[in-house]
C-alpha cells in the first residue's frame, strides 16, 4: 500500500506500479459522446427521447453546483470487477470529504481508501495535502484499496 | 359428375362467398392466379390491399384491378429510413395515391401509410372527399401538421381510428382536438402520443366523454399526471392507454385518486407512456397488472428494482418494451413470472456512451429464453454477446419467428473466446426454422452468411451492419434464402460480383438497401440495362456518382417495379436502369 508521498520522482514510480497492481478504483474523464447518426439503429423519437433524458441528468446534476462560475466537470467512477461506471460531477463536492462521502455510497464493499490524484503538472499528488480548490484541475484520481 | 366439374363454372356470386373467408392476401393472390375468371372474381371481391413499397405499383393500375377497394395499406420510405440513411426529400409522398383514390375510391374507409410523406394537402383531400371514411394510421410519417389533422377530424364524421404512431408532426397548435364535432361519438382508437405540444385538455376530455366505444387512448408528454385520473374515470371501458407525463410531486391525495381511477379500469390490457416517470406513482398501477398483457416503457426510465416490482405482478404480460434499466436481474424475474410472454424489446438508456451504464448482459435475454416457452420475437440492444449464448437462445426457443439483436459496439467479437458470432447466429438460423426476421450484429465474417443461405429457408426480412468479408458473403444470402423480401445491408465489403449474379433474385424481392458498401456505379447501370423491372437508384448528396466512377456508389436502393421510373426523384437520386417510361403504362 503506497503510503503518503513526498517527492517527485517515487510519485512517478508510484504511478507506473498502481497501474501495474489493477488498484480498486480509478476515475477517468467521461468519454466524448460520439455520436453516428445511423447507428446503433434507434428510431428517431426514441433517439430524441434518451437526448433530452440526458440532457436532463445533467442538469439534475448541475443543480448541487455550488460555484457556478465553474461549471460542471463529470467524471466516470469505475470498480475494480463492476463494469459499469458511476457518473460523479466534482464540481458538485466542495470538499474532500464530500467527495470521499459520495464515493463510499458508490461501493458497497467496506473498502479503505486513499484518494491521490495527478496535478497539470502530471504529479501524483495526495489529496488532502493541498487545499480544495477548483483550479488545481484534477485529471486522474485513483483510490487505493488500502487492503491490497 | 364431380370429377367433370369445373370450379370456374360456380356461379360468380357463389365463389365470391367463398373468396370472402380467405383473410391472407398472399392467399387471395394465389387464387387469383388459377384462372382468368378467378382473376376477374377477385377483382371485384378484394376490399383490402397492401402496397409494400409505393413505387412498385401505380395507384391508377391499383385500382384499375381492384376497383372495390375500402382499405389500403401503403409503405414509402425504405426500412433504414428510421435511422438517418434516407436524406430529407427521398420521396415517398401519399399525394399522387390520396389523389387518385379520391376519385377511385370514394367509398375508401381505412388508409393506413407508414413512412411516407403526407402533407396537409392530403388530409384535407382525404377530409374532402371520402365520405365514408374510418380509420387513418400514420406510422412514422412526416410532412403534415395539426392543420390537416384539424380537417380530418372536422370532416370524417365517422371516424374510428385516428393514430399517429411515431409520426413527426409539426404542431403549431393543440386546438385541432376541438374541430371533431360535438356529435363526433364514434371514434375507438385515439394515438397522439407523439405530439410535442400541448393539447386542449377540456377538448379532449369532452371528445373522451363523448365516445362511449373508446378503447385505445395514448396521450402525449403534454397532459399532466394530475389529468389522467380524472380522464380515466370518464373512461372505464379503455383496453389500451398511453399516459402522459407521469410525474407529480409526491402527494397521497393525487396518489390514491390515481390508484382510485386505474382500479376501475377492469378491461385494460396495454399500457405505455410513463415519460418523466417518477416511480413512486407507479404503484398506482399495480391494481390493473394482472390483465395486461402488453406493456411499452421504451419512454420510461425506471430503475431495475422497481421494475422488477412492476413486472412481478403482470403474470399475462406478452409484449414487454423496456430500457435497458431493467438489467439482467429484472429479466430473470420476467423470466420467472411471464410465462405468457412473446415478444421482447430491450433498447439502450445510453447508447452513445462507450461504457455499460446498467448491468445488462447476454444472460438477461439467455434467461428469458428459458424461462418464457412462448418467446418467438427479441429485439435486444446489448453490449456484450457470446456464441454459447446464442446457441442456448437458439435450443430454448427454436418456435422463434423474429430475432433482432444489436450489439452497441460494431464488430464486437464473442467476450468469452474474442472469436466471430458466427456460429452463434449459425445456431439462430440452424434451429429456428420459421425464422422470419433477422438483424446481425458483431463479429461476422462470410461464414455466418453460408449458415443463413443454407438454413433461413423462410427468412423474409435480414438486416447487416458491419459484417462480412466479401461478395461471398452476399452471395450466400442472395443464391440461398428463398423466401428473402428485403435485405438491407449497411457498411459491408459486398460488391459486385455477388450482386450481377443474382439479378434474377432482386426481381423475387421486394427491395435491396445497400449502402457504405462496394458497389460500383458501373455494376448498378449494368444491373439497371439487364433487368428492367428493377428501379435501381443511387443516392448520393455530394454529386454526380459518375464523375467518381473509381469509387464505389455511397447509397443503392433497388426495387422491384411494374411502373417503371419514378417522376418525383430529387436531384441526389440517379436511377441508373434504361428508360423505362415506355416499359408498362
Amino acid at each position: 500500500m503506497p503510503a503518503a508521498v513526498s517527492n517527485h520522482n517515487k510519485r512517478r514510480d508510484l504511478m507506473s506500479t498502481c497501474t501495474d497492481l489493477n488498484l480498486g478504483l480509478s476515475i477517468s474523464l467521461s468519454p466524448g459522446q460520439r455520436q453516428r447518426l445511423d447507428w446503433p439503429p434507434i428510431k428517431p423519437l426514441l433517439r430524441s427521447t434518451l437526448n433530452k433524458l440526458a440532457e436532463k441528468a445533467d442538469e439534475n446534476d448541475g443543480h448541487h453546483l455550488h460555484s457556478q462560475q465553474y461549471g460542471s466537470l463529470f467524471v466516470k467512477v469505475y470498480m475494480e470487477g463492476i463494469p459499469i461506471g458511476r457518473k460523479l460531477d466534482l464540481f458538485a463536492h466542495h470538499g474532500y470529504n464530500a467527495l470521499v462521502t459520495t464515493l463510499s455510497h458508490i461501493s458497497s464493499k467496506d473498502y479503505q481508501y486513499v484518494l491521490t490524484y495527478q496535478d497539470k503538472e502530471g504529479d501524483l499528488m495526495m489529496v488532502g495535502d493541498v487545499p480544495w480548490e477548483k483550479d488545481h484541475i484534477i485529471i486522474i484520481i485513483i483510490i487505493y484499496d488500502s487492503s491490497i | 359428375m364431380l370429377k367433370k366439374m369445373s370450379y370456374s363454372s360456380l356461379p360468380e356470386d357463389v365463389l365470391e362467398h367463398v373468396f370472402s373467408f380467405v383473410q391472407s392476401d398472399k392467399d387471395r393472390n394465389v387464387i387469383s392466379l388459377v384462372c382468368k375468371s378467378w382473376y376477374e372474381i377477385e377483382r371485384w371481391c378484394r376490399r383490402r390491399i397492401f402496397v409494400g413499397n409505393c413505387y412498385a405499383v401505380s395507384p391508377r393500375m391499383a385500382i384499375r384491378r381492384f376497383p372495390e377497394v375500402r382499405s389500403v395499406e401503403l409503405k414509402g420510405k425504405p426500412h433504414f429510413a428510421d435511422f438517418n440513411l434516407v436524406p430529407e426529400g427521398w420521396g415517398g409522398y401519399v399525394y399522387p395515391w390520396i389523389r387518385a383514390m379520391a376519385g377511385g375510391y370514394p367509398w375508401l374507409e381505412e388508409l393506413k401509410l407508414k413512412r411516407m410523406v403526407v402533407t396537409d394537402e392530403s388530409l384535407e383531400l382525404i377530409a374532402k372527399s371520402l365520405k365514408n371514411f374510418k380509420v387513418l394510421v400514420l406510422s412514422s410519417c412526416e410532412g403534415f401538421s395539426t392543420h390537416g389533422l384539424a380537417a380530418i377530424a372536422a370532416d370524417c364524421k365517422n371516424l374510428k381510428e385516428l393514430d399517429l404512431w411515431e409520426s413527426d408532426v409539426e404542431d403549431p397548435s393543440g386546438n385541432w382536438l376541438s374541430k371533431f364535432p360535438d356529435t363526433c361519438t364514434s371514434l375507438v382508437s385515439l394515438n397522439i402520443a407523439c405530439l410535442g405540444s400541448e393539447v386542449s385538455f377540456s377538448a379532449l376530455e369532452r371528445l373522451v366523454v363523448r365516445c362511449p366505444n373508446l378503447r385505445t387512448l395514448r396521450l402525449n408528454r403534454a397532459v399532466p399526471l394530475e389529468k389522467l385520473a380524472h380522464l380515466l374515470r370518464q373512461a372505464p371501458q379503455l383496453v389500451e392507454l398511453g399516459t402522459g407525463t407521469y410525474s407529480a410531486d409526491l402527494r397521497p391525495d393525487i396518489f390514491s385518486n390515481l390508484a382510485g381511477a386505474f382500479s376501475g379500469c377492469k378491461e385494460l390490457k396495454s399500457l405505455s407512456g410513463f415519460w418523466d416517470v417518477v416511480p413512486a406513482y407507479l404503484p398506482a398501477v399495480y391494481s390493473v397488472c394482472s390483465g395486461l398483457t402488453t406493456l411499452n416503457l421504451s419512454y420510461a426510465t425506471i430503475q431495475s428494482p422497481d421494475l422488477i416490482k412492476l413486472v412481478s405482478q403482470c403474470p399475462k404480460l406478452q409484449c414487454l418494451w423496456v430500457l435497458d434499466y431493467i438489467e439482467d436481474s429484472g429479466l430473470e424475474a420476467l423470466a420467472a413470472t411471464c410465462k405468457d410472454l412473446r415478444e421482447l424489446r430491450v433498447f439502450p438508456s445510453e447508447p452513445f456512451g462507450d461504457e455499460p451504464n446498467v448491468s445488462l448482459t447476454e444472460q438477461g435475454l439467455v434467461l428469458v429464453s428459458e424461462g418464457c416457452p412462448k418467446l418467438e420475437s427479441v429485439l435486444y440492444f446489448c453490449r456484450r454477446m457470446s456464441n454459447d449464448a446464442l446457441v442456448t437462445i437458439a435450443k430454448n426457443r427454436p418456435s422463434m419467428i423474429r430475432f433482432r439483436l444489436c450489439i452497441i459496439d460494431p464488430q464486437t467479437p464473442d467476450y468469452l473466446t474474442l472469436e466471430p458470432l458466427d456460429v452463434g447466429f449459425g445456431a439462430i438460423v440452424q434451429h429456428c426454422k420459421d425464422l422470419r426476421r433477422l438483424s446481425l450484429s458483431g463479429l461476422l465474417t462470410d461464414r455466418v452468411f453460408e449458415y443463413i443461405g443454407t438454413y433461413a429457408k423462410k427468412l423474409e426480412m435480414l438486416s447487416v451492419a458491419f459484417a462480412g468479408e466479401s461478395d461471398l458473403g452476399l452471395h450466400h444470402v442472395l443464391s440461398g434464402c428463398d423466401s428473402l423480401r428485403k435485405l438491407e445491408i449497411m457498411d459491408c465489403p459486398f460488391g459486385d460480383k455477388a450482386l450481377l449474379a443474382n439479378a434474377a433474385k432482386l426481381e423475387t424481392m421486394r427491395s435491396l438497401w445497400m449502402s457504405s458498401c462496394s458497389v460500383s456505379f458501373e455494376a448498378c447501370k449494368l444491373l439497371g440495362q439487364k433487368m428492367p423491372r428493377l428501379n435501381v437508384e443511387v443516392i448520393d448528396e455530394s454529386g454526380p456518382p459518375d464523375s467518381r466512377p473509381e469509387l464505389p456508389v455511397k447509397k443503392l436502393y433497388i426495387y422491384r417495379t411494374v411502373t417503371g421510373r419514378r417522376i418525383d426523384m430529387p436531384g441526389f437520386v440517379w436511377n441508373v436502369g434504361e428508360d423505362s417510361a415506355l416499359r408498362l403504362s
